[in-house]
This record gives C-alpha cells, structure tokens and sequence, in this order.
C-alpha cells in the first residue's frame, strides 16, 4: 500500500498561541480522508501546512515521502489546494484562468492543452467559461476552482471546505465530481462543517478539536464504535460533548 | 523561465488596466493642455498691452510720459478727466487693468524744483503673474520714467554724464561651475537649469507615488480576492513571484515615466522661454551646464533606482495589507520618504547642511534620485554614482525582506487592518 500522507506529531504555533497540538496520522494513495471539526478546531491550518502554505511548527509531513519542509517546491509539483475562501482573477475570462494555471503546472504544450480541456469539462460552464470570472455567481467560481484544482493531475488534492457556501445543486455537482475523480485513484484529503457530505464522500474521518486528532475510522466503523446514528453524534461523543449511551 | 513569463505575462495583464492606464494618461494630458494653456497667456501677455491715460497737463513732458509707456509696448487710450472710480470702472470696461493720470502742471512740475506726481491705477482681478502682467510692466515702465527725467534734470543742470550719475559703478558678473568662469548672472544660470529640470523631481514623485500604489495594490487585491493562497500553492518558486511582481511594476513605472515626460515637458515648456534667452543659453554653454550621454544614462539609472526602491518596500507594506482598502494607509510612511526630499530639494542644498541633518536626508534614498540631476550639471558625478550605489544596497535588502515575507508563512499569516480589528 502506498502512502501518500504521512503526519507525524504535528504543531502549530501562531506567537505563543498552539493551535495544532502534535497530530499524527497516514492516508494511503487512493482514499478520500476528511477531517471534521468546528470553526477554529486546526482544520484549515492542518491543511495549509499540508499544501505548504504555513510551516510546521514541529512534526514531519511527508506526502508521497516528500517533507514539505525539506522540499516544498517539489512538494507543490505533486498536490493541488482548493483553500476555503478562493477567488479568481477577476480581470481574466474562466478559460483564460484555467490556461494561466496550467502552464504553471507543465511546460509541454501539448499536456496543457489536455489539462485545460479537462477543466473546461470539469468546470461544466458552457460557452460562459470566456466570460470574466468577476460575473460568475459563488456556485460558477467554486466549480470553476475545483475544475483548476483537479484538472492537472495532482497525485494528492486538499479542498478546504469544498462546498462551503453553495446551494445544493452545486454542491451535489462538486461532490459528484470529488467521487468519480477518487475512483481514478486520485487522493482526496478535505474538510467540512457538513457531516452528512462527509458520510457521503470520505472513506475516513479524523475527529479534530481544539487541535487535537480525537479519532480516526470509516463513517461506519466510528459510527459503530460510539453507538452514534450519524457522524454528528460521533463527533460530540468522542470529543466529550456527549456521553456514549449502551444500547437498550 | 516559462513560468517566470506567464507570471509577468499575467502581473502585468492585471496592471494594464482601465482603470490603471486611463489616469495615466489623463494625468499626462492634463498637464499637456495646461501647459499649452499657460504658453498662449504668457504670449498674451507678451504682446501690447493696453494702458488708459488722463492727461490733464497736455505738456511736452506728458507727451514724454505717453511716448515711454509706448515704448514700454503698452496702448495708450485717451480718457477724459474724471473722479477715480469712474476710471477704474472705465478701465474695466476698456480690458484694461492699468490706468495713469498725468496731474495738470506736470511738465512745469518736472522743470521747476518741485516732485510732480503721476497717479498710477492697476485692478487686481486674479493673484496670478499672468493676470496682473500689465501691472507688473508698469511698475518698470515708471522706473524707465524716473530714469528718462534723472538723465534729462543731470543733463541741463551739470556737465557730468548723466549715465555716470545713474550708474557710477559699472558690475561685471561672473560665475563659475566647477573650474569654469563665465561672465553672466546667477539668475540667468538658475532660470535656465529650473526650466531644463523642473520636471524631473515632478515625474520622479509622481512615478514613485503611482508605482508603489500599484504593486502595495496588486500584492492587497490578491489577499482580497483570495487568490494569493491558490498561487503560493502552485509549482512555481515563491522568488519568481516576487520578481514577477515588481518586474511587472517596474515595467509599467517605465511607460508611465515617459508618457509623464511627455505631459510634464509640456507642462513646463507652457511656462515659456523663462531663463532661455540667447545670452543665458550661450553662458550655460560657456559652464557646460548640459547634459551629455553619459549623464543622461546617470540620472535614468539614478531615477530608476528610485523607482525600485519604492516597489520594493511597496511590496513589503502591500504584504501587511488585509485589503484594497488598507493599502493607502500602509503605504502613507513610504510616501512622507518621497515627500520630504522632494520638498526640500526645491530649496535647500543638502551639501550645506548640518551633520546629522545632512546624514538623515542622505539616508533616504529616493534623496539622491531627486539631487542626481542638479549634481550631474555641476560635473559632481561621484556623490550620483554614490547614491546609485547606496539605492542598490537598500533595494536588495528590500528584496531580500520582500523574499523572506513571501517564502515563509508572513504572506498568509501578516495583516494590519485599518478598518474593523478583527480576531484571526
């Protein structure tokens, strides 16, 4: 089994403010891994860490064996971030910024052509994907992003919060694409306040609280273990919030 | 290198905007057409100008009086006898703003040994020079009248040269630049080198406000649209974003001091041949107060250093800002920098000041931009190629301060909010 994430005791400090208290944790290569949590649990600087964004205050992350503070740049050749709160390039049409972004992936032509086919159909925008990304609605940038962030091939994806936002049409279409592109054994690693969202599309959760990792399972194995009904009670069972009640 | 141009490519397609080049060009134009304007009134004001008489006296000497404001290359309009406020009214009417009334008994006044008055009037309509031109010429036209009846009076009363009383000193003025002496006036020197290099300090200041704007801009509307983070996160080195960034400012810094130029010159050129006699032009020869190639490229490497000074620290106080909005505010402190020297080089010579003073103007170093063009008329190449040298030193540090906020987590995690204070 290959290892495309490997977080060992990782910490965050913000001045003397720890926000990441020593998280360890591995995906293997072809998973969709969620980490579910509050606001200010340590998810999106987990993930920021992971896409090189903020340096570990200590700890290792490895992805694909790659540290992300030993070689960051090589680290960013191999993964694609969607963050929380992504716009585009306001003054650029949609397909101006999907071929922007793929030359900055390859050199070859050829592949950025592929690539930029890929996210046009991705995108899923028709003939409005040469009109300025400033007149696109939230849901339009959202698929517009999310096409950018996959269409390049990366070998791991971090989506903060990838339907945050947006009605439920769009959302269904972005978790219905995160799907099929785990099928064609892309790594997925996301998160998101939507626990039903979460059921749907994660083959693992990680329960993150005040900076710590609480648990780690499938939806029905956690489920299971804090005879919960749904992932919401599993989160406030294994962080304390609620007690684990026996079954009658 | 591919990245490296499709980054430029793209920074300089969010700089060449609308809403960038439009007031560029205005800005140029505007000064343009005020230039063209101020030409046109100062060659109204050259030509004739139109002054109303009250002669009372209708004496030789009045005659006299009306003959030397013709000289003067002023109208003579014949009013009638009248109280004063009716003249004024009636020079107002007549276009004109300067009026003069010859008392009666003027020329028996001026031959007997008494001191005849002549009563002039000038209407103020407007502070400028060029509106009260008329005024100015007739203050000189009087003196001309007092000189023209001295030498008359030392003429029939003496035997010496009235010339000699008038002026019994003879002055040769001479100045020197460098080891080169000249005979001419200091005056002559400096009208001449202002209407030569007035512009320069004015397109440095607006260039270096303008540039820093745009890239503090750039570096903000990134953080607002929330585009920095996806392009940190791209397989492409955090430096060449920088490069691009203040490349693509520079370039854009570049066009805009040329169409700055363009307007500026004109704007300058409006004030006319001021200081740009021939005797003027022919004693700056004589001082080589001219500028040679090798001078030229001095003070365009001098001004561009400039230039990159200010994106460079734009660039850092446009990483602190949250948004579009807190830019003005960030940048305020960089733009007091360009201020005080661009202020103080119009009248003062930093050479001359006190130790510590002179050492804090020096220490800023958009100074030597603004000092480089009168230091490279006087032959003083090595305080320029000084101050190119000490720019340098503070853009890399600049840069070097740019690089580290844009590799390490500073970019994401650093913000000053001028408006609500907000918890992160």
């Amino acid at each position: 089994m290959e290892i495309a994430l490997q977080l060992t005791n990782l910490k965050k400090q913000y001045g003397l403010r720890e926000v990441v208290h020593g998280i360890s944790l591995t995906v293997p290569a072809g998973e969709i891994f969620a980490l579910i949590g509050p606001n200010g649990a340590g998810k999106s600087t987990t993930l920021k860490m992971l896409a090189t964004l903020l340096k570990p205050t200590s700890g290792e992350v490895n992805i694909f064996d790659l540290s992300v503070v030993d070689h960051p740049e090589k680290v960013r050749e191999i993964i694609s971030y969607l963050p929380e709160e992504a716009g585009a390039y306001k003054n650029m049409t949609g397909l101006a910024y999907l071929t922007f972004m793929a030359n900055l992936y390859t050199a070859n032509p050829e592949l950025a052509k592929q690539f930029i086919e890929r996210g046009i159909k991705l995108a899923d925008l028709g003939p409005r994907i040469k009109d300025k990304a400033s007149t696109y609605s939230k849901g339009m940038t959202r698929k517009l992003l999310l096409a950018r962030t996959v269409m390049c091939a990366p070998k791991l994806v971090i989506l903060d919060e990838p339907t945050s936002g947006l009605d439920i049409i769009n959302a269904m279409s972005i978790r219905t694409t995160i799907k099929e592109l785990a099928k064609a054994g892309l790594t997925v690693i996301l998160s998101s306040h939507n626990m039903l969202e979460i059921e749907y599309l994660s083959d693992r959760v990680g329960l993150i609280s005040d900076g710590n990792l609480h648990d780690v399972g499938s939806p029905k194995h956690l489920k299971e273990k804090y005879k919960a009904e749904n992932l919401e009670q599993v989160f406030m069972r294994a962080t304390g919030n609620e007690p684990i009640k026996e079954a009658a | 290198m591919r990245s490296f141009f499709i980054l430029l490519q793209k920074e300089l397609r969010e700089l060449f905007t609308w809403q960038i080049v439009v007031p560029i060009v205005l800005v140029a134009a505007i000064f343009l057409g005020l230039g063209s304007v101020i030409s046109s009134e100062q060659e109204k004001a050259k030509g004739s100008q139109r002054i109303l008489v009250v002669d009372n006296d209708g004496s030789a000497a009045s005659a006299t009086v009306k003959d030397l404001l013709g000289k003067a290359n002023f109208t003579v309009i014949t009013a009638s006898d009248q109280p004063e406020n009716t003249l004024v009214e009636q020079a107002k009417k007549e276009n004109t703003s300067v009026a003069l009334v010859i008392p009666k008994g003027f020329g028996e006044g001026v031959a007997s040994n008494t001191i005849p008055e002549l009563t002039s009037y000038s209407v103020i309509r407007s502070f400028s020079i060029s509106g009260n031109q008329s005024g100015l010429v007739l203050e000189s036209a009087m003196q001309a009248i007092n000189t023209y009846f001295s030498a008359q009076l030392i003429s029939s009363a003496t035997s010496i040269r009235a010339d000699r009383v008038l002026q019994p000193v003879a002055t040769i003025e001479k100045v020197a630049v460098g080891d080169t002496i000249a005979t001419g006036k200091t005056s002559q020197v400096l009208g001449y080198v202002n209407a030569q290099t007035l512009y320069i300090p004015m397109i440095l200041f607006l260039v270096i406000s303008f540039a820093a704007q745009m890239i503090a801009t750039a570096v903000a509307s990134e953080k607002e649209n929330k585009t920095i983070e996806t392009l940190l996160t791209m397989p492409v080195s955090r430096k060449q974003i920088v490069v691009t960034k203040m490349l693509a400012a520079g370039l854009v810094a570049l066009i805009m001091s040329a169409v700055y130029m363009v307007g500026l010159r004109g704007y300058v050129g409006g004030f006319g041949t001021m200081g740009e006699s021939e005797g003027a032009r022919v004693l700056i020869e004589q001082l080589g107060l001219n500028f040679t190639l090798s001078s030229y490229t001095l003070l365009g490497t001098s001004l561009f250093m400039g230039i990159l000074v200010s994106l460079a620290l734009a660039l850092i106080l446009g990483s602190f800002a949250e948004d579009v909005k807190g830019v003005q505010g960030l940048i305020t402190p960089l733009m007091v920098l360009v201020l005080i020297p661009y202020v103080l080089s119009f009248v003062l010579d930093f050479s001359s000041l006190s130790g510590p003073a002179r050492a804090l103007i020096y220490a800023i170093p958009f100074t030597h931009s603004f000092i480089a063009a009168p230091n490279l008329l006087l032959q003083q190449t090595t305080p320029v190629l000084w101050g190119i040298l000490y720019q340098f030193v503070v853009f890399i540090i600049f840069v070097y301060i740019a690089a580290k906020i844009f590799t390490t987590d500073r970019i994401v995690t650093m913000k000053i909010s001028f408006s609500k204070k907000k918890v992160v």
